[in-house]
């Protein structure tokens, strides 16, 4: 099951940074079980968007090499206050999460 | 044949006896072991107890929040980072994010389900007290009625044992993830680890000794690198060792390079292993006292729990 988002948007003048802490095990697929010796089942985000008043300002294809409870930083221009904050991945089990903050 | 005849099989069961008792106390507790010259410690006074100035120099950098501010610039710096101890990295103070707010939330959850099932849990983990804040800044400390000394993560261990009839050994990601919630109820409280008690005392005592005895293949102590006559502020494996002052201050901390919570004791198995050293399983006796000594090193500085390193 999918761990909860936590999305912070801090607006400086019309430049908002959007900081995004993602709790997810992002398994690569290369790693073996030392007692087993099997390899572990890939289990990482691929597809990851970000949008600000339902546009998207950033869409990612991520793989395995993105590291365990991945952290994503980035600075949007032309935001205002109250703006809506959205987040979406999709990983390569086809989980989903999605999450919403608002900007201040 | 000699064999066969019933005094000779008992003199030899006799004589192999003493072959494997007699060097017995030689190679115990008096065994050789070289040790690291021990610097001037004063234990009373926690975080400043370092006794020659060059030991303890870089504390006026981290001691607290307006020194840490002031010398801000260096972060990223790798001549002068080491110097400010990693403590920007305790982000409870800056209410940032990072991976060990998520340690804490599934530590918190935990705890609540636990404590919701069965409410002695909560009790014994307070020794009697249902609020828990600001307990876990005077461990480690000696419990009278369990006649040893307790760290946060042995407490744990043992009201799950007791209250919940559940296992969390030390070391066990349920056991850390509750004692990294249990002790971020004492965050930004000053450690206060009783050296007035006689048992932390002793055991502050045998701690330091570990602290400077030699181990393993390479023959090092904690000493040889966090020492100024050793390695301390200088390059070693591509990193800088620090001073052990106000280091246990952060544990159980969310280590990066895991991508885990990590105990102070599992530090101390980690840092045994990269010295060649057999590391210890966590909440052996000798660990207790090596924490015992840490945290008395920490006294009076903050608890820093969540952080990340």
């Amino acid at each position: 099951m999918a761990e909860p988002m936590k999305i912070r948007a801090q607006l400086s003048g019309d430049l908002v940074a959007i900081k995004v802490l993602i709790g997810h095990i992002m398994e690569t697929g290369q790693r073996k079980d030392p007692r087993t010796g099997q390899l572990i089942p890939a289990h990482f985000i691929k597809q990851l968007s970000v949008g600000l008043n339902g546009k998207t300002v950033i869409a990612a294809q991520w793989g395995g090499a993105i590291s365990k409870d991945p952290f994503l930083g980035l600075k949007v221009k032309g935001a205002k206050a109250g703006d809506k904050v959205s987040v979406h991945w999709e990983d390569s089990k086809g989980e989903k999460s999605s999450a919403e903050a608002t900007v201040g | 044949m000699a064999g066969n005849h019933p005094f000779s099989l008992r003199a030899l069961a006799l004589m192999s006896l003493f072959a494997v008792a007699a060097p017995g106390p030689a190679a115990g507790a008096d065994a050789y072991r070289e040790t690291y010259p021990s610097a001037a410690i004063d234990p009373s006074r926690g975080i400043a107890g370092a006794g020659d100035a060059g030991f303890g120099s870089t504390l006026q950098y981290w001691q607290d929040e307006k020194s840490l501010e002031h010398h801000r610039q260096w972060i990223g710096d790798p001549e002068h980072e080491w110097k400010l101890n990693w403590k920007f990295l305790d982000f409870d103070r800056s209410d940032d994010m990072h991976p060990g707010y998520l340690a804490l939330e599934a530590g918190e959850k935990l705890f609540k389900l636990w404590a919701k099932r069965e409410p002695a849990f909560r009790t014994c983990l307070g020794e009697g007290k249902t609020d828990l804040k600001g307990l876990a800044a005077t461990y480690p400390k000696y419990d009278p009625k369990l006649k040893r000394i307790m760290t946060v993560e042995s407490r744990v261990e043992h009201c799950a044992q007791t209250a919940l009839w559940e296992t969390f050994k030390q070391g066990s990601p349920a056991n850390n993830q509750i004692s990294l919630y249990f002790k971020s109820l004492s965050a930004r409280a000053p450690i206060r680890v009783d050296t007035g008690s006689a048992e932390i005392m002793a055991s502050y005592r045998r701690g330091e000794k570990l602290f400077y005895a030699k181990v393993g293949q390479f023959n090092f102590s904690c000493a040889s690198c966090h020492t100024s006559t050793g390695l301390l502020g200088q390059r070693f494996r591509g990193q800088v060792p620090t001073t052990p002052f106000g280091d246990a201050a952060h544990f159980p901390t969310y280590r990066l390079a895991l991508g885990d919570i990590e105990s102070l004791q599992q530090r101390f198995m980690r840092c045994n292993m990269q010295a060649r050293t057999k590391a210890l399983p966590p909440g052996d006796p000798a660990y207790t006292d090596l924490e015992v000594f840490y945290t008395v090193l920490s006294n009076d500085y903050p608890v820093s729990v969540p952080s990340a390193r």
